[in-house]
This record gives C-alpha cells, sequence and structure tokens, in this order.
C-alpha cells in the first residue's frame, strides 16, 4: 500500500479546496465575493455564500432558478453536473468536493468507528435520491407563495455545507445578522453537528446517505469516460480492496458501475495485485507493473 | 463493441455541452451570478 498515493490524493484535495475558496480573509469581514468567477459552478457542494467562496454551487443554481418564476430548471447548471458526471463521474466527491475533504477529515480522528448494519445501510444510500428529486428538483419548483416564488428546500432545510460554511462565518462577522436568527437556525445547526459526529465515527456519511450532488454524478459512474476496472485475472479476492473503500462498495463486484463509488482510488491504492486501474471507456484494464 | 463503449459516453458529453450552452444562451449565467453574490438567507439558516 502506498502513502505516497494517499498524500498525492491529500494534495489535490487540498488544492482543490483552496481554489474554491480563495479569499479567506472574506471570513472575518463576512463580506461575499462578487467577482465574475460567481457565475461558474464549482464541481463540488461549495456554498456560494461562504465569504471565502469563488464559485457557484451548481445544487444552490439548480434550486435558485427552479424557484423562479420564470424558469423551472437550470439547464446550464444541470448541463455541468451531466458534463462533468459524464466525463469521470463521482471522481469529482473522491478528489474535489470541499465537503468531501472535510469528511475526510474528520474520519481521521482517531476514535471507535461505527459500522452501519447492512439493511439500514442500503436504505439510507437511497434517501440521496429522495433529496435530489424533492428537495433539489420539485419542491422548490411546485410549491410556491402568491407571487409565483419557490424556496431552496435542500439549502434551507438541509444543507449542512451552508451552515458551516457559510451560516456560521456570516453570523459570528455580522451582527445585523445575528438579529435575523430563528428557529430555522436552530435545525441546520443541529444537522449540521449531526453530520459532523457522524463523520468521524462513520466514512463520508453524508455523501453516502444525503448528498444530491452525489447522487446526481452517481448516475453516470456507469458511463463515464474515465472508470476503475478490476482486472479478473489478476484479482486473487483477498479483500483489501473492500477493507480500503471509504463507500464500503464490494469492489470487485461493483466498482465499475456502482454509482456509490467516489473514485478515490484508495481500493487501486490497496490492491497488493494490481488488479485495479484506471481506464477509459472502451477500453480494457491493462497489466499494471507493480503496486503505486 | 469498443465503440458502443465510447458511444454511450460520448452522447452523455455532448448532452451536457449542449444544456450547458443553451442554458448560457437563456441568460441563466447571470441569474446565477445574481444568486451567488447575494447573502443567502435559506443557505445561512436565517431565512
Amino acid at each position: 500500500m502506498s502513502v505516497k498515493y494517499a498524500v498525492r490524493r491529500t494534495v489535490i484535495q487540498v488544492f482543490a479546496t483552496a481554489v474554491q475558496n480563495p479569499f479567506v480573509q472574506n471570513l472575518w469581514t463576512g463580506v461575499v465575493f462578487k467577482g465574475s468567477a460567481k457565475a461558474v459552478c464549482a464541481p463540488g457542494l461549495n456554498c456560494w455564500s461562504c465569504p471565502a467562496a469563488a464559485l457557484a454551487c451548481p445544487i444552490g443554481a439548480m434550486q435558485f432558478l427552479a424557484t423562479s418564476p420564470q424558469s423551472t430548471a437550470s439547464f446550464y447548471a444541470i448541463g455541468f453536473i451531466v458534463l462533468l458526471g459524464s466525463l469521470v463521474g463521482r471522481m469529482v466527491c473522491g478528489f474535489l468536493c470541499a465537503f468531501g475533504f472535510l469528511q475526510d477529515l474528520l474520519y481521521k480522528i482517531p476514535v471507535p468507528k461505527l459500522k452501519v448494519p447492512p439493511r439500514a445501510d442500503s436504505v439510507l444510500r437511497k434517501m440521496k435520491y429522495v433529496v435530489l428529486v424533492f428537495l433539489v428538483l420539485l419542491l422548490p419548483a411546485l410549491v410556491t407563495d402568491d407571487f409565483g416564488l419557490g424556496e431552496p428546500w435542500f439549502c434551507a432545510y438541509l444543507c449542512p455545507a451552508g451552515t458551516l460554511e457559510a451560516g456560521i462565518p456570516l453570523l459570528v462577522a455580522n451582527s445585523t445578522l445575528r438579529g435575523m436568527i430563528s428557529a430555522l437556525f436552530s435545525w441546520k445547526v443541529v444537522v449540521a453537528v449531526t453530520v459532523v459526529v457522524a463523520a468521524v465515527l462513520i466514512s463520508r456519511p453524508f455523501c453516502k446517505y444525503l448528498c444530491p450532488l452525489g447522487a446526481f454524478y452517481g448516475l453516470f459512474n456507469r458511463v463515464s469516460v474515465a472508470r476503475l476496472t478490476v482486472n479478473p485475472h489478476m484479482c486473487v479476492g483477498c479483500g483489501c480492496c473492500k477493507e480500503a473503500c471509504p463507500m464500503d462498495i464490494d469492489v470487485v463486484r461493483g466498482i465499475e458501475t456502482s454509482p456509490e463509488c467516489i473514485r478515490c482510488g484508495a481500493c487501486r491504492n490497496a490492491c497488493t495485485m494490481s488488479a485495479i486501474d484506471w481506464t477509459l471507456a472502451g477500453k480494457k484494464p491493462g497489466k499494471a507493473d507493480g503496486p503505486a | 463493441m469498443m465503440r458502443a463503449h465510447w458511444l454511450l459516453p460520448l452522447v452523455f458529453v455532448l448532452v451536457g455541452c449542449l444544456l450547458m450552452i443553451g442554458g448560457i444562451a437563456s441568460g441563466e449565467l447571470s441569474s446565477v451570478y445574481d444568486a451567488a453574490t447575494t447573502i443567502c438567507f435559506s443557505c445561512i439558516g436565517i431565512g
């Protein structure tokens, strides 16, 4: 197993988080960046109200266009996710998502870890599709007020990234906003704290169970250009890959098609037989020379 | 067979590009910019 690979991946995650959130000084002033880059979607879940954020959140964009009486869907944001998903699938979650990186860091805290029972795990994993369909796509467009305006349900009631990256920093920096706190903020803090505590005990719980962006990207894992494949002739069935997988996938059976695979490469790194490798769509897995 | 494996990803890449272009052409970028540059009360939980 190569430590180099884990370090390389962490460096990419740090770099991606920094590129998406370069204005750290704004965290103290509470000023939201207003440059033209804000019209461009970030690849991962990254709240656009975070003072440090340079890009727009694709899930936020989908919801806000849906809440408008003039439109029902954001073709731009949906197209962005379809394009990125069909190129790399959920590799975005494994390498580029700031909130995924935060969960990876939290899981490194050395405390006894929880194993979710398989049946509960299987049911909970379907929740992210419910979140995507109802909180992101349907309710913002269908539940409207007298003026025809909807509400961004996912942002308002569930998104822990918004609370941690934007809500808390903005409320710390801005006394006027502190005076506007309502019961909704208490609910959002409860959700955020629950996700943070869960991320210490369970590997990537938000990605597995709740993230609508991961659910969307996951739909393209089966057809994406870049993918991980297992060479069945080299695999000895030792189970090292399954042990290393942060998403608890049965790697040998499901790595190429599973919508759960975040393409982090932990399985490839753990495989002592070099049976797992990156490939492109239409190419058969090549024989690697040795462990990475 | 190999071509078929390439075809589906290619179709989705093209669909993604077309959707993005359509969205940009219909002025969605300015809507996204407006939403992303104002503090979203819903996002921060005070809405």
